[in-house]
């Protein structure tokens, strides 16, 4: 699934990529580590 | 201090969801390996308040371990510089007198990229949120939280632009002011580390100051591979992160780190925690776990905080304007 796009240009910005929890347990990451993460 | 590793790392432990082009290039590379005979070594020490640790290979022992020596100086170094754990640093006597005549360039370097991130992040990351941080600290240890007359009165003294910079020295120009590297120094010693390692021609190693450098691959010769920390279902020690859940994150090379709201909590709902936005003076409410990947540690490092300040109910405007769904 694709990432919010908030979090996309944030990393376009800085040039990063992320993994982020939320206070719910829910796991978001950008677009450039979908093809490194695996959720177990 | 409790060690805070929201990254853990291992070898043959993570080993769910390769791809089948991952194992050929891993079978690729272990035979590559095995013809060099690799040799690897680790050092552990004690820096910034935790355990550091330092895995690397070679296939000469004595350059191995000339280079593990070289990297174990570089974290000294900026330990001695940046550190608030040691009272006799760079930063705890700029701290005290407000000034430094002669400011290492490792230090000037680390302050420099603070104030960047710090101008281009509208102020959601801050080094001189100090007084903020002492506050709550403070509280804590008196099992109470800061009133908010506290809290603004800290927040006066946190102003990035107290903060003067030149080729050599550093100025503080605000009465109070004080600064805190904790949330960049961790990670500009794994890069350090790493350059001194590759110095040395070390080709793979893992470097774990708390934020974690990495240079080739793992002794299985497959990829690096971390396994980030549930900081909802399984926050805790290295081996229950190990053992819970939790993505896994496969290297591509460049450094990450991890903030969490899971360590250091100054209320036991963790509504109050070591994250504090310089803005408000409180923890923000927006996520649990914010992982960065950058070309630098330090980057990745002071972006975590950042991150950890963008606020959700924008994001989900937006996955909803845009018919984006957020990952599970």
């Amino acid at each position: 699934m694709l990432p919010p796009a908030r979090i996309e240009a944030e990393c376009r910005r800085w040039g990063v990529d992320v993994v982020l929890q939320d206070k719910a347990g829910k796991w978001t990451r950008s677009a450039g580590a979908a093809s490194l993460i695996h959720l177990g | 201090m409790k060690r805070r590793q929201c990254l853990v790392w291992g070898w043959g432990l993570f080993t769910v969801g390769l791809s089948n082009t991952l194992l050929a290039n891993a079978w690729a590379a272990d035979r590559a390996a095995s013809a060099g005979k690799l040799v690897w070594r680790e050092r552990a020490l004690l820096g910034f308040g935790t355990t550091l640790w330092i895995k690397a290979a070679h296939e000469n022992t004595d350059q191995l371990e000339s280079a593990l020596n070289a990297a174990v100086k570089a974290i000294r170094h900026v330990e001695r510089q940046m550190s608030l754990f040691d009272a006799d640093s760079a930063l705890s006597q700029l701290n005290r007198t407000g000034r430094l005549a002669h400011a290492d360039r490792d230090l000037l370097s680390v302050l420099r990229l603070s104030q960047q991130v710090g101008h281009s992040s509208a102020g959601s990351f801050d080094i001189s949120m100090q007084p903020l941080w002492q506050l709550w600290s403070r509280a804590t240890e008196e099992h109470r939280l800061p009133s908010k007359k506290e809290i603004e009165r800290a927040q006066h003294m946190v102003n990035l632009r107290a903060l003067e910079l030149s080729s050599t020295s550093v100025r503080l120009n605000v009465q109070g002011a004080a600064l805190s590297l904790n949330g960049v120094a961790q990670g500009y010693a794994s890069d350090l580390a790493r350059q001194a390692l590759q110095k040395q021609g070390i080709r793979h190693a893992l470097i774990d100051t708390g934020e974690t450098s990495l240079l080739g691959r793992a002794p299985n010769a497959s990829p690096w591979r971390l396994k980030i920390e549930d900081a909802i279902a399984n926050p805790g020690k290295p081996e229950q992160v190990r053992a819970g859940s939790g993505p896994i994150l496969q290297s591509d090379g460049r450094a990450m780190a991890t903030s969490s709201d899971a360590h250091t909590i100054f209320s036991a709902d963790r509504r109050h925690h070591h994250i504090l936005d310089p803005r408000t003076g409180y923890s923000p409410q927006y996520w649990s776990s914010v992982t960065v990947l950058a070309p630098s540690c330090a980057t990745a490092d002071a972006l975590t905080k950042v991150f950890f300040m963008l606020p959700p109910a924008r994001i989900e405007a937006e996955c909803r304007r845009c018919a984006l769904l957020l990952m599970h």
